[in-house]
């Protein structure tokens, strides 16, 4: 493996990790599988490439997120006050979204970037300079995104500590007991799905312009992406303060799409059978520390 | 002031399986008093703090605290001006968040500043005064997870989320039950001190009959959805654990209690 592709793992790995920390808001703080995640994911990169086409990159990402917001925002109220279950009125958004997306695209199932202004567009000179084997743009790239990610992980750690970030993680908690400190639940709950797809948009938006490039199926798969990515963090490290349980989200997001490239590098491996690969060095990679533990407590009672 | 009239709960109504729970129920409390509450299972008596605090639909009736009519208000609503503690310990705390957190929740009550720090310096403080009147050391693990206090432990400290900020009314679901009777008996001594302190108007359901006598100042049997009977203080005093026993044999009328 190249100096040159483990900082595309990395750089892909942190679009993901921004993605994951959405999840980790309704999948762990609030307790519930949110599938618009999948549809939000290519609206935030639907949404960033139109923009891109213009040479507005940064608008892109904001309206993106905004975007991003509204699903998850409708995907809430479809959720507590139509009182669909949250998996179905998941799909439903994601359903919607696929011909919304189509809309904001105007009807191109997939856009090419690469004449066009992206925030990373500025590095472009900078390809020439090598940098560990690679080049100084690949570098800075993986820089921008990782200060974008650790900037999240600063607000997030900050907002979950405010009396409305207690309310929602209390929420996912003991649903109950937040109705009794007079607080709407249902709010709550909507403000969680919001602030959840307005990240995983804007790890699509920023996506897009990594890799210069849009396509109508890039939101495929991602939930799957993102709670793999909040499982292996899990698995390998253990959680205990807040901004830790967002930073190992981002950490087994760059872990899984490094497995993921250990899948494509297999010598002679069909495109096909890549999905295959890697869901089954996905759930080797969760459960090893825990077949680990087994093993190591059958060895002590031998003893 | 709580005053309840002619209410009436009805589950399932106009079905087989209709079920009056409450039926026609007349009750007024002045501001401190101590009402206890006892009856049989499935005499009405949680239903009628779940009317009170809108989990449950009224078909008839009205409720009114402190001169507003809180028949129709969303339950949440009412919480801002009810405090609560049931029976279940792991009903009143998010077990996986810190005594600090929840404490900050229960004090911020609806009227919180959105973003302000629910655990700044000064709320912390604040928690440690408030968590040294209930004697248990939890005022030096301010940063432990709920999930890791005993149900005593997060009884008592429910108790206090639901009184730090004085409510117009504290509703008490037979919330000593689950509780070893060494503990019962402390949860039950400081729920009558913070209620005699802050002079809370309060409810209290239980099934210890002696409990039921010795606390409060009012006391009332309920039985099929309705006020059996009613003692004020001064009857209250003259009541013995034998007299009231012998209401959940028989179906006495009121003399006979009273000779």
């Amino acid at each position: 493996m190249s100096v040159g592709l483990i900082f595309t793992c990395i750089q892909i790995g942190l679009c993901f990790g921004i993605m994951a920390m959405g999840i980790h808001i309704s999948f762990r703080t609030l307790g519930v599988p949110d599938l618009t995640i999948d549809g939000s994911f290519t609206l935030g990169a639907a949404t960033s490439a139109i923009f891109c086409l213009y040479n507005l990159p940064i608008l892109g990402l904001i309206l993106g997120m905004i975007f991003g917001a509204l699903a998850g925002i409708v995907t809430g109220i479809l959720h507590t006050k139509l009182k669909i279950q949250a998996v179905l009125a998941g799909i439903l958004t994601m359903t919607g979204l696929y011909s919304i997306n189509f809309w904001i695209t105007k009807r191109r199932p997939s856009i090419t970037l690469y004449q066009n202004k992206t925030i990373f567009s500025f590095l472009s000179n900078l390809k020439k300079v090598d940098f560990l084997g690679s080049n100084l743009k690949e570098a800075l790239t993986l820089l921008i995104l990782l200060i974008i990610a650790i900037i999240i992980i600063i607000l997030l750690d900050r907002f979950f500590r405010t009396n409305i970030g207690l309310a929602i993680r209390a929420t996912g908690d003991n649903e109950e007991m937040v109705n009794a400190s007079s607080i709407n639940t249902d709010s709550m709950k909507i403000i969680a799905f919001a602030m959840s797809n307005a990240l995983v948009s804007l790890g699509g938006s920023l996506y897009v312009q990594l890799q210069s490039n849009y396509d109508n199926s890039y939101g495929n798969g991602m939930m799957v992406i993102g709670v793999a990515a909040i499982i292996i963090g899990e698995a390998l490290f253990r959680k205990r303060k807040l901004a830790k349980a967002y930073i190992i989200s981002v950490v087994g997001a760059i872990i899984y799409e490094f497995i993921f490239m250990l899948a494509l590098l297999i010598d002679n491996v069909n495109p096909i059978d890549i999905k295959i690969i890697t869901a089954i060095i996905i759930v080797l990679s969760v459960c090893l520390p825990m077949l680990y533990k087994k093993i190591k407590k059958g060895s002590k009672k031998d003893a | 002031m709580l005053e309840i009239k002619d209410l009436k709960v009805i589950f399932e109504q106009n079905t087989v399986n209709e079920k009056i729970a409450l039926d026609g129920l007349n009750l007024k409390l002045e501001d401190g008093d101590f009402l206890t509450v006892i009856g049989s299972n499935g005499s009405g008596k949680t239903t009628l703090l779940n009317a009170i605090l809108g989990l449950v639909e009224k078909q008839a009736g009205t409720i009114i605290l402190d001169d507003e009519d809180i028949t129709k208000k969303p339950s949440h609503k009412i919480a801002k001006d009810v405090g609560v503690v049931f029976q279940n310990p792991l009903r009143g705390t998010a077990p996986n968040m810190s005594i600090e957190e929840n404490l900050a929740l229960s004090s911020a009550k609806g009227k919180f500043g959105v973003f302000s720090n629910g655990t700044s310096k000064k709320n912390k403080q604040k928690f440690r005064e408030a968590l040294s009147t209930l004697n248990l050391d939890l005022e030096n693990r301010l940063e432990t997870n709920v999930a890791l206090l005993s149900g005593g432990q997060r009884q008592a400290l429910t108790l206090l989320m639901a009184t730090n900020e004085k409510p117009k009314l504290l509703l008490l679901d037979e919330h000593t039950a689950a509780l070893d009777p060494k503990t019962a008996a402390n949860i039950l001594s400081l729920t009558d001190k913070i209620v005699k302190e802050k002079k809370i108007t309060t409810i209290m359901i239980t099934h210890n009959v002696k409990d039921a006598i010795t606390y409060g100042n009012k006391l009332v049997l309920l039985n099929e959805g309705k006020i059996k009977l009613y003692f004020d203080k001064e009857e209250k005093e003259k009541l013995t654990v034998e007299k009231i026993l012998s209401l959940y044999n028989y179906n006495l009328s009121d003399t006979q209690i009273f000779n």
